[in-house]
């Protein structure tokens, strides 16, 4: 799969998920350029272009994270907590996705400074709805900034840290 | 200088002749070509001008200019050009340039203006044309020119012939020209001397200054009208001339006309016709005059239409008459004039005396009884007093006609006229003959007015003697009755019939029988007798008394022809002389001051009463003003009584202050009536005053003594009131009313009855009337109730109050408060009987106390303020193993052996406790005592305090101690105990903590990783069921749904039991908290639930309540859903959130809250069962549910401290109870029930 173009960049763990997610985006033809990263690991190198990403380009984020909590080897809210540190990647927009609707969940994720926080819904009328929604609003809806009109805001320190 | 030109011919730019690359042909060229171009330019203004100059009229000189200008400037541009070739000056060439295009396109547009102008000027062949039409025209004249010579002559002729007639016209008219506008520009000789305008002066005037101004604006009009159409106007014309006089000319204006017959100017031709109508107006005024006369009725009527006539139609001025005043000035007063007089007349002053004032015309007239007559005001002397006004009212001549009745001359007529001599004697004669007509029109008015008046005379007096109250009878001398007024009839009774002709004896009484025939002897002898009072007796037998006035009546000749007698019942007079006397006594003898005065205040009588009340005799008063009596500051008074008695109101018992002789002001009371005449109309006043001064002091002296009385009655501690002596009580003191709440109608009389004890009532009523009946004191202890309700016992005492006979006129009562003196007594004797019984039991104490000392375990050890140890117990011996000593304080802690509590340190002195005591301290302390008795040592707990007598002074101290050997033994031991079970439960709580950790991390994984596989099942059963579901069969897509169903039921469960587990950790925030607006967050969730429902939310005023909001807000969520959800088979459901204090009566109780529907409710036997997890009483099918949501109110409730509860009842509803622990809950507590929305 061509990695540079990528729309959303969907990490979750369970191909049960991945699997109702896929068929959800797929049936609203939005699952055109989906990536989808197995752990937290993963994750952060397609994000930061490193490993086996590293002929990714800052400049072609994804158009949306959408990121569950629980993740092998690097769990989701230090997934969250690196995107959003990093000045070449805090504008990338973060939903995180998860079965958790623990309160202290929802609170941390939206001090690491996560977009959305939606809980998956167990019926799966109202999870198609929600991943539908999600899609469409983010792909469709939301206007990202260009990338390069962040760097000069941004100090040089700052962009390295 | 010429600086600022410089730019202009100063350049940058290179010369011209660059461009031509110097090439010296081609300079030359173009020099030459600019040169000759610029001279021809120049040349042809020359030449234009010069043309213009020669042919001064030919027109279109300014476009000549304009156009030289033009061809001047064009000339200027092209030497320029040939400048410029050397010099680069091209913007001084723009400059010309510009100003030639300015130029040019003016005259551009000027020609293309005047173009048509020019095309129509007449060209050559044209004026040859004309050249020749005026060669005829010449011939043509020199024809005429012989004509008119010849002509002239024959006009010559025809002028001679004209100035004869003009002559011949001069003599007789009076001929003037004015132009079209009327000015005057030629008049003839004549005009000059009747106009009285020399012909300087008229010519250039207007036709206007002869308007004599008589004519109307029409007349003119018409006269103008008639002229201007080239017509001959013929009129007459009143005109005026410059000295004023009036003149009639017979006009006649003649327009004379130009050649299209247009008036050019207009010749008036007149004849003076004064005369004649002067003529004309005398007679028509005599006619006019006479046919007055005869209609007239009275003579100032007539007067005045005939001087109305001799203006109006005489033409004259003004006209008056004077008649001849029978006053010793003789004066001459107008009876009647008309025409301009403005009051001329009334200064005129005349008189027909002869003197100075009496010599004018009318004065003249009426004196000698001939015609006056005054040709010329202006000069006349004997005019002179009058000239001035005369002259200003425009008169210029008068003529006085005198009036004549036989030869008594009544007056004269004055007639005035505006112009000089206008009475000549023909006009004299005419007005003459009016005067006469005049006179004998008086004359005949006055006798017919003389002759009317005669008979209302007549009339008049049968009328008074017909309608006169009073008898009028007339007798002839022989003593019948000849007349008989109804009067008469009246006052006698009989009628006229049964008296005429009868004599009148029978009216005589027996007393006097021969009065009539001695009053007719005397009157007969032509004696009057006025007044004559007497008796009489009427038809009907009755004596009256008479008035009698008898006069002889003469005929013509003088001779006594009978006798006539006006007789008046003078009864009633006499009757009220009578009462008048008598009254006049009775005034006379009064006390009272009796004074009549009349309306304007004047004192009219005066009695004795009045002089020894005020001091003044009547003479000193009588005339004077009322106002005398009355102090300055009450002046005012007078003017009210004398308006009151105007209206006719009297003024009764007015208790005032006036003054008397000596100056003392004395208080009176005044009565004042109005007095009536007959007719009723008020005439004065009468006045009665009475002295009240010492009546007024008792009065006062008694108010004061009544106030004073009433102030000390309100100011004692008391009630007090005042019956009358019947015993019905009138007077209440402000303590009654006060004490017993009740208002003086309230307690009057017998009411008082009402704040009694019913019990008591009935004796006290039974003493009371016992001691009005006697006469007696009264006293008596009952209760009274006061305003309160309550009852207080009161020691009545009436005291009679009794007059100089001895009899009660009053009571006097009291009723003294004494509630408390009763109590007092009672407390008194209870006390009496408690020292008694304390006595006995102090002895007996005394003992027990001695006992009590012996047999306590602990030791109790007194000293007194000496530091003598008075009493040491037995156990205190026992404790410390030694007695008493005798030694001081100071010694005590070293004899004893007495340690602080580290048993090391020994005690100091002061810090014994006994000691410590006996300075006034309060202390405890453990100690430590070792003294070779003990030598194992004890433990004591002492406390010690001073002792005090009753009155609180310091006497000693005491000190109490028991042995704590035993107890600081079993005190080491739990201390020890204590450090073991610390150590342990801080085992406890790690493993706690642990347990709750991992709890934690379970509901953690429930949360998250039970929900996933279920998540899963649900997406992968549900696209089963889309991808494949029409090729499955029904039963296999039954199944799918179960699955379906089944997980989202379980994804319920999770969240609930998450939920309930939550809270288990949840810590508890409470603060201040609105319920009620917690209520309406939980309405708002719920709002969509209760859509298309009728539910009726009744939602009382909660309080403010120390809780977790959120939790509390879960609470009602759950209660109230529990409720929508059990009200559903409800048409309308009702559900009440309110709170209660449980008890009622004990408002610091906790508040109860409950939640009440009117659902299905449930059977109470499972009641136990409602709170419990996973516990439901319904069934699925019925109402969904997951039976945590009780279990989750009752943990949170819990949580708070508090208690929850339900009751219900099968099919009629269930209530839920609870209480939140927490805090203080009675912050507000709402009053009512308020109905809230419904949905």
């Amino acid at each position: 799969m061509n990695t540079e173009a990528i729309d959303i960049l969907m990490v979750e763990d369970d191909q049960n998920d991945i699997d109702l997610a896929l068929h959800t985006l797929r049936r609203e033809k939005l699952a055109n350029y989906i990536f989808v990263a197995r752990d937290g690991e993963e994750a952060l190198d397609f994000i930061f272009c490193r490993e086996a990403f590293a002929q990714r380009s800052f400049d072609r984020p994804p158009k949306v994270v959408l990121l569950d909590l629980k993740l092998p080897k690097v769990d989701g809210m230090e997934v969250l907590k690196q995107i959003k540190g990093d000045a070449r990647t805090k504008t990338i927009p973060v939903v995180v996705m998860t079965s958790s609707k623990e309160e202290r969940d929802l609170v941390a994720s939206y001090h690491r400074g996560a977009n959305s926080y939606i809980q998956k819904p167990v019926d799966f009328d109202k999870f198609r709805e929600t991943v539908k929604t999600i899609g469409l609003y983010w792909l469709l809806i939301n206007q990202p900034p260009a990338v390069e009109s962040f760097e000069p805001l941004e100090g040089a320190a700052d962009a390295r840290s | 200088m010429l600086e600022f030109l410089s730019p202009l011919f100063s350049s940058d730019f290179m010369p011209h002749g660059f461009c031509y690359l110097w090439n010296p042909r081609m300079v030359w060229l173009h020099v030459i070509a600019d040169g000759l171009i610029a001279l021809s330019y120049y040349c042809i203004p020359v030449i234009l001008v010069y043309f213009t100059r020669k042919h001064p009229d030919r027109p279109f000189n300014r476009v000549f200019w304009m156009f030289g200008a033009f061809i001047l400037a064009c000339g200027t541009t092209h030497l320029l050009e040939v400048w410029n070739v050397w010099h680069g000056s091209y913007l001084l060439a723009g400059v010309v340039k510009a100003f030639t295009a300015a130029v040019s396109v003016l005259t551009a547009v000027t020609l293309v203006a005047w173009a048509p102008k020019v095309i129509s000027l007449p060209g050559r062949i044209h004026l040859q044309g004309k050249n020749v039409e005026l060669q005829s025209e010449i011939v043509e004249r020199k024809r005429a020119a012989a004509a008119l010579k010849e002509s002239l002559a024959a006009t010559e002729r025809a002028l001679q012939d004209l100035a004869d007639i003009k002559f011949a016209l001069d003599q007789h008219a009076i001929v003037a020209v004015t132009d079209l506008h009327g000015t005057i520009t030629y008049v003839n000789r004549r005009f000059t001397a009747v106009n009285q305008y020399s012909s300087e002066e008229a010519i250039g005037q207007n036709y206007r200054i002869m308007n004599s101004g008589y004519h109307p604006k029409q007349f003119f009009q018409q006269m103008y009208e008639t002229i201007a159409h080239g017509q001959v106007w013929h009129g007459e014309i009143r005109n005026r001339a410059k000295d004023g006089s009036i003149f009639w000319v017979d006009a006649t204006i003649v327009p004379l006309l130009d050649a299209a017959r247009q008036p050019r100017q207009y010749v008036t031709i007149r004849t003076n016709i004064t005369q004649r109508k002067r003529m004309e107006r005398s007679l028509r005024l005599l006619s006019d005059c006479n046919q007055s006369l005869a209609q007239a009725t009275d003579e100032a009527s007539l007067l005045r239409q005939v001087c109305d006539l001799v203006v109006n139609v005489g033409g004259y001025r003004m006209a008056w008459v004077g008649y001849a005043g029978h006053d010793p000035k003789m004066k001459v007063p107008v009876v009647a004039h008309s025409g301009l007089e403005t009051s001329y007349l009334d200064a005129a002053k005349l008189t027909w005396a002869d003197q100075e004032r009496g010599r004018g015309p009318a004065g003249t007239a009426i004196r000698t009884g001939f015609p006056a007559l005054c040709r010329d005001i202006t000069s006349d002397p004997l005019f002179a007093p009058w000239r001035e006004q005369a002259l200003q009212q425009g008169y210029r001549s008068c003529l006085a006609l005198p009036l004549h009745n036989g030869d008594e001359v009544l007056g004269a007529i004055s007639i005035y006229a505006t112009d000089t001599g206008a009475f000549d004697d023909t006009e004299q004669r005419l007005l003459e003959e009016l005067s006469t007509s005049l006179s004998f029109g008086i004359v005949a008015l006055r006798a017919l007015a003389e002759r009317r008046r005669g008979e209302e005379t007549r009339d008049r007096l049968a009328a008074v003697v017909e309608s006169s109250d009073d008898a009028i009878i007339s007798k002839s001398l022989d003593g019948k009755v000849t007349a008989w007024n109804s009067g008469a009839e009246k006052v006698f009774g009989y009628t006229a019939a049964e008296s005429l002709g009868k004599s009148l004896d029978r009216l005589l009484p027996p007393e006097h029988p021969n009065e009539e025939s001695e009053i007719l002897t005397r009157v007969t002898r032509g004696e009057r007798i006025n007044h004559f009072e007497t008796t009489r007796l009427r038809k009907d037998g009755q004596r009256i008394h008479i008035s009698a006035t008898i006069s002889p009546v003469k005929d013509r000749s003088g001779a006594i022809v009978g006798v006539a007698k006006i007789a008046r019942d003078i009864t009633e007079r006499k009757q009220t002389d009578e009462a008048r006397e008598r009254l006049a006594a009775a005034v006379e003898c009064s006390d009272d001051a009796i004074i009549s005065k009349t309306m304007d205040g004047m004192i009219s009588s005066w009695n004795p009463g009045a002089e020894k009340l005020f001091g003044y005799t009547a003479a000193e008063v009588m005339g004077k003003p009322l106002l005398l009596l009355l102090p300055p500051d009450r002046a005012a008074e007078e003017n009210d009584t004398l308006e009151c008695l105007r209206q006719g109101r009297s003024v009764t018992n007015l208790e005032t202050v006036r003054v008397r002789k000596d100056g003392l002001h004395i208080d009176v009371s005044v009565t004042i009536s109005p007095i009536r005449d007959r007719a009723g109309s008020i005439v004065g006043a009468s006045k009665i005053a009475r002295d009240i001064t010492e009546r007024k002091r008792v009065l006062e002296a008694l108010r004061q003594s009544e106030e004073r009385f009433q102030a000390i009655a309100n100011g004692i501690p008391q009630l007090a009131w005042m019956a009358e002596a019947d015993g019905s009580v009138f007077w209440f003191n402000q303590r009654w009313y006060d004490y017993t709440g009740t208002t003086l109608e309230q307690s009057r009389d017998w009411s008082w009855r009402n704040v009694h004890d019913p019990n008591f009532l009935p004796q006290v009523l039974e003493r009371w009337q016992g001691a009005i009946d006697a006469g007696i004191p009264f006293e008596m202890e009952f209760p009274l109730r006061g305003g309160d309700g309550h009852f207080r016992v009161f020691l009545t005492q009436v005291m009679p109050v009794k007059d100089a006979e001895g009899s009660v006129t009053r009571w006097f009562g009291t009723n003294t408060d004494i509630t408390e003196w009763k109590e007092a007594e009672k407390r008194l004797a209870l006390q009496a009987e408690e020292l008694a019984r304390s006595r006995v039991a102090l002895e007996s104490q005394t003992l027990l106390l001695q006992s009590v000392l012996d047999s306590i375990s602990e030791g109790l050890v007194v000293a007194d303020h000496r530091e003598n140890l008075v009493i040491w117990n037995p156990a205190a011996a026992k404790i410390i193993g030694m007695g008493a000593t005798t030694l001081p304080s100071s010694g005590w802690p070293a004899h004893y052996g007495l340690f602080l509590s580290d048993a090391v340190t020994p005690l100091a002195p002061e810090q014994d406790p006994l000691t410590r005591a006996l300075h006034g301290e309060v202390c405890t302390a453990q100690l430590f005592v070792r003294n070779p008795k003990i030598p194992a040592g004890v433990w004591i707990e002492a406390s010690a305090s001073p002792l005090k007598d009753k009155s609180g002074a310091e006497h000693g101290g005491v000190c109490a101690f028991r042995d704590i050997t035993e107890r600081k033994k079993i005190e080491a031991q739990i201390r020890h105990l204590n450090d073991e079970l610390e150590i342990r439960v801080l085992e406890r709580t790690v493993q706690l903590e642990a347990a709750n950790q991992e709890l934690e991390a379970f509901s953690y994984s429930v949360s998250h990783d039970l929900r996933a596989p279920l998540r899963h099942i649900s997406g992968f059963s549900q696209m089963l069921t889309e991808e494949f579901g029409p090729t499955l069969d029904p039963g296999a897509r039954d199944y799918l749904d179960r699955i379906q169903a089944g997980t989202l039921r379980m994804g319920l469960l999770l969240d609930e039991l998450l939920n309930l587990a939550r809270l288990g950790r949840h810590a508890l925030h409470p603060q201040p908290t609105q319920l009620n607006s917690v209520v309406a967050e939980v309405l708002a969730i719920l709002q969509p639930e209760t859509a298309g429902r009728q539910v009726d939310w009744i939602i009382a005023d909660l309080p403010l309540v120390d809780c977790d909001a959120v939790l509390v807000q879960q609470v009602f969520q759950n209660l109230l859903v529990n409720a929508l959800k059990f009200t559903r088979p409800r048409p309308r459901a009702v559900i009440e959130i309110s709170c209660e204090f449980a008890p009622p009566e004990a408002p610091d109780g906790p508040l109860v809250f409950m939640v009440r529907d009117n659902g299905v409710g449930f059977n109470m036997k499972y009641a136990d069962k409602l709170f419990g997890v996973f516990q439901r009483l319904h069934r699925t099918k019925d109402f969904e549910g997951t039976g945590i949501g009780l279990a989750t109110v009752q943990r949170i409730i819990h949580k708070h401290g508090g208690r929850l509860w339900a009751e219900a009842e099968q099919d009629v509803g269930a209530a839920f109870y609870f209480t939140l622990g927490v805090g203080k809950q009675t912050a507000t507590k709402g009053k009512g029930v308020t109905a809230g929305g419904r949905s």
